[in-house]
């Protein structure tokens, strides 16, 4: 048998480097990109052939698919406008995918996916998918798949997001252990000693993919769906980030009590029917 | 105790899949554990149509039966049985069911290493959490490496997966010699199911005759030699804190020969017997 560790040390066999890009599912595709400019970020390429977008701010990679068929719009269909899939950054997205596969990773045909290049994915929470990627330095994968819009980034003011903190993933009661146990064993996740009793934070090998466990209310239903349901932004300068989001008319959620976790000032962005984001102001 | 604390097993009744169901609801059950052969056996629309009927029911499905020999192959078998893992877990999913039993293997090909055997259930683990499902490990009292429940409990100690337990098989207690009280080390929270059955043997049986008796020439609690055993192995159970189901795991060839109705009522009486058995005084 390979030997797959030869592209990550013990503690990183995946050889994970971060987050790629997140991708939503929406059959309000221009509705969701319309908050996601509020919230600052810019439309900087379209595929060549779906109706699908890339936004971006600072380090943060959106992809808004508005897809009529394929994955996303299953997904759209069975749970709803979300976060249909992830990609996480490896080293070596072959050596990483053996990896996965001989420790009971689902792979799954990616073909229907966002891209034409062929990208492995797995299986992850509620449907959703989990993508490795390991073109993201010189050449990246939207240099593929997408067309660049001419002049999307010149001139931009400085970020008022500028990075993906965490991915809030709701899970039924009782499978906090379970979900642990899922991205230990396959990615190599710690999770962090501070407990909130149903919350657990994990995270990856190389410090930069951090994921909230929260145990959803009731079993099953609405509320007990597994999924990913937010995501948390960091903002350089959240006084002055609140400020100008406020200017332009995004609803922003109380300040919430900073958590174990993130001693930090924080808000939701709530835009009904929409993915939930929140924002937190840089890590000391 | 109450009914909607057991289920039944389908391959106990006769007939077409629709019939089982029908049945079983009928005689005032609510829960089943069903085997992949119910669905891929459907006669009419196949796969779909199989689902559909399991969800129309209504019935709870506390268990997917069974996915066998997995754990211990090496090579080009390992990715075949991973193959089978998959499409079982995807059935079991269909179907609402949370559950999917696993038999420790029989094959002669299986490693005996603890090692392999561990890594093999953790990658089943990975596998089975995205779709919600739980895997119920059980030994069987013929396997390989694997044959008993003090065996079973090391093996899923080491493996340290949240959704991997045990499931509790009477007969394969029994034919062992065991005792409930082998069972002491055992975290009640970590048996994922109970299934009952009783025998008309009151020895510890040969190897081969187990699985002719365990295949065939099972009896409902109540009919047989085992029924003072059995009564003590629920009342631990229930004292120690078990809420989960008992399934009436009952293989018999006779009850292929008469109309579900009447299995149905027999495990109806052996949940009244094992009730007044269990009363106090």
């Amino acid at each position: 048998m390979v030997n797959s560790n030869t592209q990550g040390d013990a503690a990183n066999p995946m050889g994970m480097d971060g987050i790629e890009f997140v991708e939503f599912a929406s059959t309000e595709p221009v509705r969701l990109g319309r908050h996601l400019e509020a919230l600052g970020f810019s439309a900087v390429a379209r595929h060549r052939s779906k109706n699908v977008l890339l936004y971006r701010q600072g380090s943060i990679n959106f992809i808004v698919n508005g897809e009529e068929v394929g994955h996303a719009h299953q997904y759209a269909q069975q749970q709803g406008s979300g976060i249909c899939a992830v990609a996480f950054r490896v080293r070596d997205a072959a050596l990483a995918t053996r990896y996965a596969n001989e420790r009971g990773g689902w792979e799954v045909d990616s073909a229907p996916g966002v891209m034409e290049l062929r990208i492995p994915a797995f299986q992850g929470v509620g449907g959703s998918l989990i993508y490795l990627v390991d073109r993201y330095q010189d050449h990246s994968i939207y240099d593929v798949d997408f067309v660049w819009l001419t002049g999307a980034e010149a001139g931009q003011a400085p970020p008022l997001l500028n990075a993906v903190d965490q991915l809030v993933q709701r899970v039924q009661l009782g499978r906090l252990k379970e979900w642990q146990d899922f991205y230990a064993h396959l990615f190599g996740f710690r999770a962090y000693p501070q407990s909130v009793a149903g919350e657990s934070l994990i995270e990856s090998p190389c410090g930069k993919v951090r994921i909230r466990l929260e145990t959803a209310v009731g079993e099953r239903g609405e509320g007990g769906r597994e999924g990913l349901h937010a995501v948390r932004l960091l903002a350089p300068d959240l006084p002055a980030a609140a400020a100008e989001l406020a200017r332009r008319g995004v609803r922003l959620g109380e300040s919430l009590t900073p958590d174990a976790y993130a001693p930090r000032v924080l808000h939701t962005l709530h835009e009904p029917g929409l993915v939930q984001f929140e924002m937190a102001s840089q890590a000391d | 105790m109450e009914r909607s604390r057991f289920a039944i097993d389908t391959t106990a009744l006769a007939g077409a899949l629709e019939d089982k169901l029908a049945a079983i609801a009928a005689a005032g059950f609510s829960a089943v554990t069903l085997s992949a052969k119910d669905l891929v056996g459907e006669q009419t629309g196949g796969l779909e149509q199989a689902v559909r009927r399991v969800r129309d029911s209504q019935l709870a499905v506390s268990g997917f039966l069974a996915l066998r020999d997995f754990e211990g192959l090496g090579g080009r078998f390992l990715d075949y049985k991973i193959d089978i893992a998959k499409s079982m877990l995807r059935m079991a999913q269909q179907t609402g069911a949370d559950l999917l039993l696993v038999s420790s293997s029989t094959s002669p090909q299986a490693s005996g290493d603890l090692d392999t055997i561990v890594q093999h259930l953790q990658l089943l683990s990975a596998l089975a959490t995205p779709l919600g499902l739980r895997i119920g490990y059980e030994p069987l009292a013929w396997g390989r490496h694997v044959a008993d429940y003090p065996g079973a409990w090391q093996v899923i100690e080491r493996v340290g997966r949240g959704n991997v337990g045990l499931v509790l098989d009477s007969f394969h207690l029994f034919a062992r010699g065991m005792q409930p009280d082998d069972l002491h080390a055992i975290p009640l929270e970590r048996l994922f199911l109970v299934q009952l059955s009783d025998a008309m043997y009151d020895y510890v049986p040969a190897l081969d005759e187990m699985v002719e008796l365990s295949l065939h020439h099972r009896f409902f609690p109540g009919e047989g030699e085992h029924s003072r055993a059995l009564v003590e192995l629920v009342s631990r159970l229930e004292a120690g804190g078990y809420r989960g189901r008992y399934a009436f795991e009952v293989a018999n060839d006779d009850y292929q020969h008469c109309p579900p109705s009447l299995v149905l009522q027999r495990a109806g009486q052996a949940v009244e017997w094992l009730s007044s058995q269990l009363r106090p005084g």
